[in-house]
């Protein structure tokens, strides 16, 4: 690990950032929140991102999902070119073609559990595919729960609807910003497993920022930032590896 | 503490500023109000005192025509002249005169027309007016006019001028132009002077004054001469010192300044009333923010008490600063009104404005209280709130709790509020009235409580509508308007007021208008109807000339006269036999009408029926000219509101008048091929194209009848425009502050893919949904009032019948929904505009 490892695999991508680079401010006061970051993530993959505070993977993810703007660089999602997008058809690829899980205010109060599902698709003026979204929430185990409303079900049944509903879109990828960081660990282990299920079983690809080892365990590849560059990655990651890795970068960060 | 509350004021600004902009507005028309009065009273009291400065004693007299009134003669004049200290005595006489301007029109409207005897004294000049141009009419067939009434017809001296009195319209010739004092002419009225005994004639006889003033040589107390001067008056004078006279006027100006005072103020209290629940919203919606700030200061030590205070505190600096500049913005409003008022012909002497203590103590008291009264709710929830909520994790949402309370109590009062209206109106009359009154107030207050309840179903209503015309926007935007019902519940309240009495009033004065055009239509067939402008009796010579005239089918004078029945005095119409029954629609019940040709009389059957009357009775009567006789019923007729209960042949109302001239109010006319062009030119013709004289089509009776009903209307729908004004920042608050509180949620919809146009059109749509609920609301019990308040005056009108004006509903319903998309325009750009990243990332 001597030099910055960009990563490419044969497989098809769904979405891909090359020469990514984020920067805030001007002069003096300039922060560079990403530095030319090149990054893969192939279809069919479940992909961790790691750092430690301030390294840049939320930013990272908030680009690459169409959320955020970026300064230089390109970002795709499937055969879709980011960088030329206007606010509108932003939201609109944001709608048809990915998922999203966050961490905390996932869903409307005011909707039911299925009508929080089909949120995107209502939005999108879509009928959801009834078999697939059967399918979806069969595997969710949320059958007996469609009619609640969130205030009505426990933190880790919320998170479970929010991965349903960025499921039963289809979309090419489902971005989750620290979906297990307001959960206790069991919640945490049953919505991490349905992510990595979905990828498993359904063939999604999902992209995850996470500080937590435990939960980057279950992502096929994990990925390391610091100071908005990718620092290593992990093939089959386990929570003992990541967290030696993670120590190691602290102890490098510490000497140097 | 004191600190702590202006801190918080001045981190809260923007959520305060819909709350300052209310309350602003509330003092605004409240201090306007104030100085306006102050001012415009204080004007008209310099005026009076200034035109009687010189005036001794001023005496005036009833005269008329007739001897019981003899009036003020030269010979008493002079006997008054002759008394020690007096430096000068003037004889006045008066009465309508109306100036045509170049186009044959009358200058001014009618009842401020006022004409007078030019009276100089031994030095040529007459002391109450001072002369610009040329001089005083000093023989007969010239006038002067004053300047403004000059300027007006773009008169010059030397000019033709065309005058009317109650008799024919003359020429004259323009002798001067004149100013003065007089404060009728001062607020708009034209004046017109002639020589002493040219106005004598035209308004009394020769020789003979109304009225008289005298002015004191030095040294001799007003008193004093008034004593000397009342033996000599004859038994109907009135005499009284000028100072007294400008006292009596000064205070019948501060009368007439308090009914207007009063009536801008009641409509300044409902703004304010209005104001207190958008007031109310923001502080809980404030409190609820800080809530942990608020526990975490009850933690270390403030007591419930210190809480409350500090709240009531912000809301009293917060009060003070919008009635700074509340009373600051009443002061621009007072002057703006003023010469308003000025732009609309009516004159205001000039004066400064006076800004009375009252004024400002009133308009800071009002405006400091109203917000510390509307502060006081959330104030106390805020006390309540405890110490442990400071370590909770999120930030705690406003208290849901329960309403079964609120709607218990908001149920009985609302019923008992419909209760004394239903009763109110099935009682009728005037106490049935303050029923209506009393019960609207309850039920207002009730409703208002039960708004909140009231907004879930009401609103699901509409849900499937929204969520099929508007998709996913409509669907949500609906669900957030009921998702905090009390907060909705005080924003729709707003509305629901203001549009209450807006309802209310167009209710009734349409149902009015409609019967009053309806009374009007059912019993006249007459085509014009001539009047004075001034409001005076017609002259004789008027239907002598009308019955000359090209195109007349039939012709009726409305002639004023008394009898005495039976020791009880009746008014009666000398009518012409044969002619009336063409202009009035009159239904015989028996007898005929045309027995009025043989000096017979008819009665109203209605008159006729509660005094046990009836056809060929003859009942013994006193005439107004003391003179007895006997008149045979030789009709029944059903009464006609445009006419007395006894029609009399007009010789006999001639005959027996105690005064020389006919009191002929009005003249009938039904033209050959009904109402045309032609016929009215005719009958203008007729009339020596009389200024004075108005002749007016059925339209224009139905004008004159209901028109004062739209000016009424047009002016309550103004006064309550700043009602509804505070209303609608009350629907921007609700919004501002329902955005801040989503941001997230906001943030998330615009993550999974709602764009920027819908989220807009969310926001709109809660907008719209609110404010068409608080609508819906005010206009459903508008027309109940309105119903009601009708129904208790429908014994008074014939033909009432209620009508409810849809087209009128459905504008202020699309108002309604018009006001939610203005209101929402300002928060809906800010959610639209709303950071993803921050809104979504948590704390």
């Amino acid at each position: 690990m001597t030099t910055t490892p960009t990563v490419h695999r044969a497989t098809a991508v769904a979405a891909r950032a090359t020469e990514l680079s984020k920067v805030y401010g001007e002069g003096e006061t300039q922060v560079v929140a990403l530095d030319r970051v090149t990054v893969d993530f192939p279809q069919g993959e479940f992909t961790a991102i790691m750092g430690p505070s301030g390294s840049g993977k939320s930013t990272l993810m908030h680009c690459v999902a169409g959320l955020d703007s970026f300064s230089s660089g390109s970002v795709r999602i499937g055969d879709t070119e980011l960088s030329t997008l206007k606010d509108k058809q932003l939201t609109q690829l944001r709608r048809d073609k990915i998922g999203f899980i966050f961490q905390a205010f996932n869903l409307l109060p005011t909707l039911t559990a299925l009508e929080n599902i089909t949120l995107p698709m209502d939005i999108a003026g879509r009928k959801p595919d009834a078999a697939w979204l059967q399918k979806v929430i069969d595997m969710v185990g949320l059958s007996d729960r469609l009619k609640h409303r969130p205030t009505e079900l426990s933190g880790g049944q919320q998170q479970r609807v929010a991965v349903a509903r960025a499921l039963a879109s289809q979309p090419e990828i489902i971005f989750g910003d620290e979906p297990t960081g307001n959960l206790d660990s069991r919640s945490g282990a049953e919505v991490l497993g349905f992510l990595r299920n979905s990828v498993r079983e359904l063939g999604q690809t999902v992209v995850m920022v996470t500080h937590d080892p435990v939960a980057a365990s279950y992502a096929d590849r994990v990925i390391f930032l610091a100071d908005g560059a990718v620092v290593d990655q992990m093939l089959h990651p386990t929570a003992e590896g990541v967290l030696d890795r993670m120590k190691a970068f602290d102890a490098k960060g510490r000497t140097s | 503490m004191f600190r702590t509350a202006l801190r918080n004021v001045l981190a809260h600004k923007a959520r305060l500023l819909m709350t300052v902009l209310a309350v602003m507005l509330g003092v605004a028309f409240v201090s306007g109000t104030l100085v306006f009065t102050d001012t415009l009273g204080n004007a008209f009291r310099n005026q009076s005192a200034k035109s009687y400065d010189n005036v001794a004693v001023s005496v005036e007299t009833y005269a008329g025509h007739d001897e019981k009134t003899p009036g003020i003669d030269d010979a008493t004049l002079e006997k008054i002249r002759g008394l020690d200290g007096v430096a000068s005595a003037t004889g006045r006489v008066s009465g309508f005169a109306g100036v045509a301007d170049p186009d044959g029109k009358l200058i001014g409207n009618g009842w401020s027309n006022t004409g007078a005897n030019f009276a100089p004294g031994e030095d040529g000049k007459d002391a109450q007016y001072v002369f610009t141009d040329g001089s005083g009419p000093a023989k007969a067939g010239s006038v002067a006019l004053d300047k403004d009434t000059a300027g007006k017809g773009e008169y010059r001296v030397g000019d033709a001028v065309r005058v009317a009195t109650n008799g024919p319209v003359k020429e004259y010739t323009l002798s001067g132009i004149f100013t003065t004092e007089d404060g009728a002419v001062n607020a708009g009225g034209s004046l017109v002077l002639f020589d002493t005994p040219t106005a004598q004639k035209l308004y009394l006889k020769p020789g003979v004054f109304n009225d008289a003033t005298v002015t004191a040589a030095g040294g001799v107390s007003d008193q004093k001469l008034l004593d000397a001067i009342t033996p000599l008056l004859p038994d109907d004078a009135i005499a009284q010192t000028g100072k007294a006279l400008a006292d009596q006027q000064a205070k019948d100006i501060e009368n007439g300044m308090s009914g207007l005072n009063g009536m801008l103020l009641a409509f300044a209290g409902i703004a304010l009333f209005v104001g207190v629940f958008l007031i109310a919203n923001t502080f809980t919606m404030l409190i609820a923010q800080r809530t942990r700030e608020l526990a975490l200061m009850r933690a270390i030590g403030a007591t419930r008490r210190q809480i409350k205070r500090s709240v009531l505190l912000e809301a009293a600096v917060v009060g003070t600063i919008a009635s700074v500049i509340g009373f600051a913005l009443g002061l621009g409003l007072a002057t703006g009104l003023r010469s308003a008022m000025g732009l609309l012909g009516g004159k205001i002497p000039a004066g400064p404005l006076i800004v009375s203590p009252t004024a400002v103590v009133s308009a800071f008291a009002v405006g400091v209280l109203i917000t510390v009264l509307a502060a006081w709710l959330p104030a106390r929830r805020a006390a309540k709130i405890a110490p442990v909520a400071a370590m909770g994790s999120v930030h705690a949402t406003a208290s849901t709790k329960s309403l079964v309370v609120r709607n218990s109590v908001g149920g009985v009062i609302a019923l008992l509020g419909a209760a004394g209206i239903v009763g109110g109106a099935a009682a009728g009359g005037t106490s049935g009235r303050q029923l209506v009154a009393g019960g609207a107030f309850f039920a207002l207050i009730g409703v208002i409580i039960l708004i909140p309840l009231l907004s879930r179903p009401v609103i699901a209503l509409v849900r499937p509508l929204l969520k099929k015309l508007f998709g996913v926007s409509g669907k949500l935007a609906s669900q957030n308007a009921v998702r905090n019902p009390r907060r909705t519940g005080a924003t729709a309240s707003a509305l629901a007021i203001g549009l209450t009495l807006v309802t209310g009033i167009s209710v009734l004065g349409v149902t009015l208008g409609q019967a009053i055009d309806k009374m009007t239509t059912d019993n006249i067939k007459a085509d014009y109807m001539v009047t004075m402008a001034s409001g005076d009796a017609l002259d004789q010579s008027a239907l002598n000339a009308l019955a000359k005239a090209d195109g007349i089918a039939a012709l009726s004078p409305q002639q004023a006269a008394w009898f005495e029945v039976d020791g009880e005095y009746q008014s009666a119409s000398g009518v012409t036999p044969g002619d009336v029954e063409k202009v009035f629609s009159l239904t015989t019940v028996s007898g005929s009408l045309g027995s009025l040709k043989d000096g017979q009389v008819a009665v109203g059957s209605k008159t006729a029926k509660s005094n046990g009357w009836k056809t060929g009775d003859t009942l013994p009567v006193k005439f107004d000219d003391e003179e007895k006789g006997e008149l045979t019923i030789g009709a029944l007729y059903e009464e006609n509101e445009f006419l007395s209960p006894f029609l009399i042949p007009k010789e006999m109302a001639d005959e027996h008048s105690a005064s020389s001239r006919p009191d002929i109010r009005e003249i009938w006319i039904k033209a050959d091929g009904g109402a045309t062009k032609a016929n009215e030119q005719s009958i203008v013709d007729a009339l020596g194209d009389n200024p004075a004289m108005s002749v007016m089509d059925r339209q224009d009776i139905r004008d004159m009848f209901g028109g004062f009903i739209n000016t009424a209307l047009n002016i309550m729908y103004g006064l309550l425009a700043i009602a509804l004004l505070i209303a609608v920042l009350g629907v921007v608050n609700t919004l501002a502050m329902s955005v801040f509180e989503r941001q997230q949620e906001i943030g998330m919809l615009r993550a999974i893919g709602l764009d920027r146009g819908r989220v807009k059109r969310m926001i709109r749509l809660e907008a719209v949904v609110i404010s068409v609920f608080g609508a819906v609301i005010g206009v459903g019990l508008g027309v109940f009032l309105g119903w009601a308040i009708g129904r208790t005056l429908s014994a008074d009108i014939p033909g009432y019948a209620l009508v409810i004006p849809w087209d009128r509903l459905g504008i202020f319903l699309l108002l309604a929904g018009l006001v939610g998309v203005l209101a929402s325009l300002w928060p809906a750009r800010s959610a639209a505009k709303l950071n993803m990243l921050t809104a979504i990332k948590t704390e």
